[in-house]
């Protein structure tokens, strides 16, 4: 029962991180029709980046490249450089999508570790 | 069917609760130093515990040869005498830090669990709580005064021993945990926990640099640190490391680097206080 609900989680994180990454490819970054659908809402691509940025720093797990990935996209598309902003935006959210997983590893981890652990 | 699928869930959130708070270990403090205490006796067998209080000079005999002539002429020293000054300069309404602390020998009481607050006082917090109680503007953590009135507090404390209460309310193992369980989580793109390096690697090389060992790596601040040309505090030398591995610091004084404060301190029980000092 574990290990199939172990495999129903993964099927949908992975479905949700194929959508993502679907979603980036075609058109600007900040192309509405690239928009993605959040809780009923459609944000875009930067915006997902910058939410799942948020939950890692909620987590306490925030990673610097992230953050600087997410204003480096910035700067490209006020720039005008789009394959730039969405190539940054799709490296920020790989990265936040990996602190995202230590943060819930790390949740039990922590406390197999010497001099404490068992 | 609506029923199974909301089973599900339910049974998942539970599956969590067991695994994140049920499984977790119940903390015991005297046991983790004891813990503690024994890794790095086991790790350097040739060093008195005692001499971790000079972190990694305890174990590198070249660096120690180093800093020991720096200690000559201490870098640190003006920033004790700055802090010296500062400490006497009576507030608006008249009153001054000895109203608040007796004397400047006082390092050895912080930092310490406040039952009413319900969160660990670090010396840095203390000051700044003397001054808004005497309607003076709380310093900058990052501030110079601030660091200097705390290197001077803490040469006055020299030779104190660090002895922080047992943690024993739930309160206090709470925020004992919490510090406990920041130093052993690995962070960041690299992957490090504090105890990667300060435990697991401690007296191997990073680089050019032997790892220090945890015991003691609160007894010498504040530090003058020849890489930032200038005395800063232990909330900045954690930022530092925070950063250096990737993720991203927390503020100075922030929550979770008083409870690492705590942990730290209370791992060092039975060293005594030698800051401020000069580091690499």
């Amino acid at each position: 029962m574990k290990i199939f609900m172990h495999d129903i989680m993964h099927l949908f994180v992975m479905a949700g991180f194929i959508a993502i990454v679907a979603a980036c490819s075609p058109g600007g970054v900040s192309d509405q029709s690239s928009a993605l659908v959040e809780a009923g809402v459609e944000i875009t691509p930067l915006e997902m980046a910058e939410n799942m940025y948020q939950k890692s720093q909620d987590l306490g797990f925030a990673w610097r490249a992230t953050a600087e990935l997410i204003e480096a996209s910035k700067v490209s598309q006020q720039a005008g450089d789009m394959d730039a902003a969405q190539s940054q935006i799709r490296r920020a959210m790989a990265l936040a999508e990996a602190s995202i997983a230590q943060a819930e590893q790390e949740a039990v981890d922590w406390q197999t570790r010497p001099p404490f652990g068992p | 069917m609506t029923g199974r699928l909301l089973v599900l869930p339910v049974a998942w959130c539970g599956a969590m609760f067991v695994a994140l708070v049920g499984g977790e270990v119940q903390a015991d403090p005297e046991a983790d130093r004891a813990a503690f205490r024994d890794f790095y006796a086991q790790r350097f067998p040739d060093v008195p515990l005692s001499e971790h209080m000079n972190g990694v000079y305890a174990i590198d005999a070249n660096a120690r040869s180093q800093w020991l002539e720096l200690e000559d002429f201490p870098l640190y020293e003006i920033a004790v005498d700055e802090g010296a000054e500062l400490f006497e300069v009576p507030f608006a309404d008249g009153a001054g830090y000895t109203d608040c602390f007796g004397g400047a020998g006082v390092r050895q009481n912080y930092p310490y669990f406040d039952q009413d607050s319900a969160s660990v006082v670090t010396l840095e917090l203390a000051i700044n709580q003397c001054r808004e109680a005497h309607t003076e503007a709380p310093l900058a953590y990052d501030s110079r005064d601030l660091v200097t009135l705390v290197s001077h507090i803490a040469f006055e404390s020299r030779g104190a021993v660090i002895d922080v209460a047992t943690p024993a309310t739930t309160a206090e193992l709470s925020a004992y945990s919490a510090g406990k369980r920041f130093y052993q989580s690995r962070r960041g793109q690299l992957n490090f926990a504090c105890g990667s390096c300060h435990v697991q690697l401690a007296g191997n090389r990073l680089r050019a640099e032997i790892l220090s060992a945890s015991l003691g790596h609160v007894s010498h601040w504040p530090v003058y640190r020849l890489k930032w040309q200038e005395i800063g505090s232990l909330h900045k030398r954690f930022q530092e490391c925070i950063s250096q591995v990737g993720a991203v610091a927390f503020a100075l004084q922030s929550e979770e680097y008083r409870n690492l404060e705590y942990f730290l301190t209370y791992m060092s029980n039975g060293l005594r206080w030698n800051g401020p000092a000069t580091r690499k």
